[in-house]
């Protein structure tokens, strides 16, 4: 046998599932298509039942830049109709480029000793058996491959040749996983605290009378579970029977469903590790008594929208928030607190359907206490792509007594309104996107509706910081970077690329590759699931 | 959401801004306080030639991230005449005890500071309520606005009424040894729990906002 035949055998362990992916792809890919397909029939009624009066509908029928085409890229979720024959064709390639690499080793290696040698690395025959699962096992192969190869002096730039044929792979594979179901991104772990208020005793006669009346809330065993905890949570909390018992009438005069109370009543009695504590039973009376006579903000209002999201990890710190937000007396329009928490209130209620989480929290940069991280988190799939959303209400003006009009901020006090909304955009990437794969990062500022526009320069900034979608709503809108600060990121990306390459054929980068690869074929396990010889510390 | 604050002193004079040996003495204030300062822009430590550079070119652009017991930027704005501390209220102020033991701490460097820069006045932005501009604090006019935080210098308490000052129902009302007098109208790190605002500004004669029933 001669050393090209023989390589083209051992390689032929790499080659031949390369080949049988084009059949599989072919299979995976009129599924796919499919799906896709059926993604699109549903996309219209998906927005119309998914988002808040309609609006977004609206901005979808009536602008080009509505948030469907532009901000979740369903023009890029249209191209992954056509992934799965790209990987194909990106196989076929790599195949081509191995098979040059192999003929031009050949010539250079005299002798089929040494090959011998690396076959006994290989169990050929045993990762032939694989087959279920076509990404994981062609990537899982191609690190043995490199293993065995970079062992071999001799075999060194056909090695790397490989490498490289196997890093082009390795970025399509990865963009397939993610475009096919792009992950959430993982929940920070915030420093946990202990509620003070569950210690507090309880008078068994209040809490019996508080359950004897307010029983017929309860129409299941699990339902007069959430009922006591919430009397026993509110009686431990401070609140006297007689300011539960007002409490309670105003919300049954609300009108909701008595599912609908029982779920504010379990918000109320929150158990978060963040602020266990809040909102206190002077916060939470507060916070009842401000709705009674608004029209707008009313108990109804916030009862009702409530058990719309309540199920949304994160959805009772937004309660707790707008809770200690709106007090007696509180003008909401007029007070950046309770203005903030209603806006995001109303984003989340737009988009429920689509949010992971709510309010996430994560430690500081010591440790030593918990921090504000994004408002929402948007699910995985290719409409959210687990993006990270921070909402913003700010005002792009201010009141002036002497014309009794608003007006636009100075340019320094714009200036410093960036400074501080760049704070937050680099936690959300330290938080967010340390790891590997980028999340898309979202600011939408409230447009008060419709009336405000984010100023271009906001607008740069943001980009230019990596932001990934600067967004206003209702209805939802995308601003595009200016031409020039286009320009500048595209040149800043294509500055990144060369550096990649530069350094790819370093064996750090290799190790890189390599464990991006392992993790991809062993589901981020340390041993992969695989058939084959495993794992080959790299010389 | 993340909310910040935006607290300006507003200096006697323009002049102020470039006496550099000044702000020498300012930031040793705050390092002895255990506060790490570095320019915004450059994340550089040495923040004396920067100031001196900025200053000279008039450039109002000029930030400094403090980093220690509490984390803010102080914004240098010579063209307006004042100088602003923003933090980031929901991370620094949590809804806890930490919370409101880190807002009682900033209140508390904000008095220091005070002391040290000897402004006009001290107060705290905010878009919906009139924020008087240095022409109108020279001029004493515009006075009747109520902010979540205040320090008035004693030419403004003397306008204003030293005793009405200090017997306004407000959570905080402090008298300084120079005659300046602080003022908190409610408990208010960051989320109010008690509104006074209104009550306070009947007091004291100042604007009441509108009772809203949206």
């Amino acid at each position: 046998m001669s050393v090209f035949d023989k390589l083209v055998q051992w390689f032929s362990i790499i080659l031949e599932p390369m080949q049988e992916f084009g059949s599989h792809a072919q299979n995976m890919n009129s599924i796919h298509s499919n799906a896709m397909q059926q993604f699109h029939n549903n996309i219209n009624p998906l927005q119309e039942n998914t988002i808040l009066n309609g609006d977004l509908a609206k901005a979808i029928n009536n602008s080009a830049n509505d948030f469907i085409a532009l901000d979740l890229q369903l023009s890029l979720a249209a191209d992954e109709l056509d992934k799965l024959a790209s990987i194909s064709a990106d196989f076929q390639t790599a195949i081509n480029r191995i098979m040059t690499a192999i003929d031009s080793a050949a010539a250079k290696i005299e002798g089929d000793s040494i090959l011998t040698e690396i076959t006994t690395d290989v169990d050929a025959a045993a990762v032939i058996e694989g087959g279920a699962n076509p990404i994981a096992d062609v990537a899982g192969i191609i690190l043995t491959i490199i293993d065995g190869a970079l062992v071999i002096d001799t075999l060194k730039d056909l090695g790397e040749n490989v490498y490289e044929t196997v890093k082009d792979l390795k970025q399509d594979l990865t963009d397939l996983a993610y475009a096919i179901d792009p992950p959430t991104p993982p929940e920070p772990k915030p420093i946990a605290k202990t509620p003070s208020w569950q210690n507090n005793p309880v008078s068994q006669q209040d809490l019996q009378t508080l359950q004897q009346t307010y029983g017929n809330l309860a129409h299941t065993p699990e339902q007069q579970q959430e009922l006591d905890n919430a009397l026993k949570g509110l009686l431990q909390k401070g609140l006297t029977p007689q300011q539960i018992n007002s409490i309670m009438t105003k919300l049954q005069a609300t009108g909701c469903s008595d599912e609908q109370i029982l779920t504010f009543l379990g918000g109320l009695v929150r158990e978060d590790p963040l602020y266990p504590n809040s909102p206190s039973a002077s916060q939470i009376i507060g916070f009842i008594n401000s709705t009674s006579g608004r029209k707008k903000y009313t108990l109804q209002k916030y009862v009702q929208q409530y058990s719309e999201f309540a199920q949304i990890p994160g959805a009772n710190r937004l309660l707790e928030r707008l809770i200690v937000s709106i007090q007696p007396g509180t003008n909401v329009e007029k007070d950046a607190g309770s203005k903030g928490y209603n806006y995001e209130w109303n984003w989340v209620l737009g988009h429920k359907d689509q949010i992971a989480r709510i309010e996430d929290a994560a430690p500081n940069a010591s440790g030593t206490k918990n921090e504000q991280a994004a408002d929402i988190v948007m699910k995985s799939g290719p409409f959210t792509q687990g993006a990270v959303v921070d909402v913003k209400n700010f005002s792009w003006s201010k009141f002036d007594t002497k014309t009794d009009t608003y007006r636009p901020l100075t340019s320094s006090e714009l200036r410093d309104n960036l400074k501080d909304t760049l704070k937050q955009v680099k936690r959300d990437i330290t938080v967010y996107n340390s790891g590997g794969h980028k999340y898309p990062i979202v600011y939408c500022f409230d447009s008060h509706g419709g009336k405000d526009a984010v100023p271009q320069t906001v607008v740069d900034a943001l980009y230019k910081q990596g932001v990934t979608y600067v967004m206003s709503s209702p209805p939802d809108k995308v601003y595009q970077p200016s031409p020039d600060v286009l320009k500048q990121m595209q040149e800043q990306q294509a500055q990144q690329q060369p550096a990649i390459n530069n350094t790819s054929a370093t064996k750090e980068s290799i190790e890189n590759i390599v464990g991006t690869l392992r993790k991809i074929a062993t589901g981020g396990g340390e041993t992969p699931q695989l058939p084959g010889p495993g794992p080959i510390a790299l010389p | 959401m993340g909310d910040y604050i935006w607290l300006r002193f507003f200096l006697q004079t323009l002049e102020e801004f470039s006496n550099i040996e000044r702000w020498q003495s300012f930031f040793a204030i705050l390092q002895e306080k255990g506060y790490h300062l570095h320019s915004y822009d450059t994340g550089s430590d040495a923040i004396i030639p920067e100031l001196q550079t900025a200053m000279q070119e008039q450039n109002n652009d000029f930030s400094i991230d403090a980093d220690g017991p509490l984390e803010f930027r102080i914004d240098f704005h010579p063209e307006e005449g004042y100088l602003q501390f923003s933090i980031e209220a929901e991370n620094q102020f949590p809804n806890d005890e930490q919370g409101f033991a880190a807002y009682q701490s900033w209140l508390e460097l904000l008095k220091e500071m005070y002391s040290f820069l000897q402004p006009l006045i001290v107060y705290q932005f905010n878009e919906s309520r009139y924020n008087i501009e240095r022409e109108d604090i020279l001029a004493r006019t515009y006075l009747n606005w109520l902010y979540d935080i205040a320090i008035y210098s004693p030419p403004l308490v003397e306008t204003i009424g030293r005793e009405r000052l200090l017997s306004a129902p407000a959570w905080r009302v402090e008298a300084f040894d120079d005659g300046a007098v602080l003022l908190v109208p409610e408990e208010h790190y960051y989320l109010p729990i008690v509104h006074n605002y209104t009550v306070v500004a009947t007091h004291l004669g100042f604007h009441v906002p509108e009772p809203s029933d949206e």
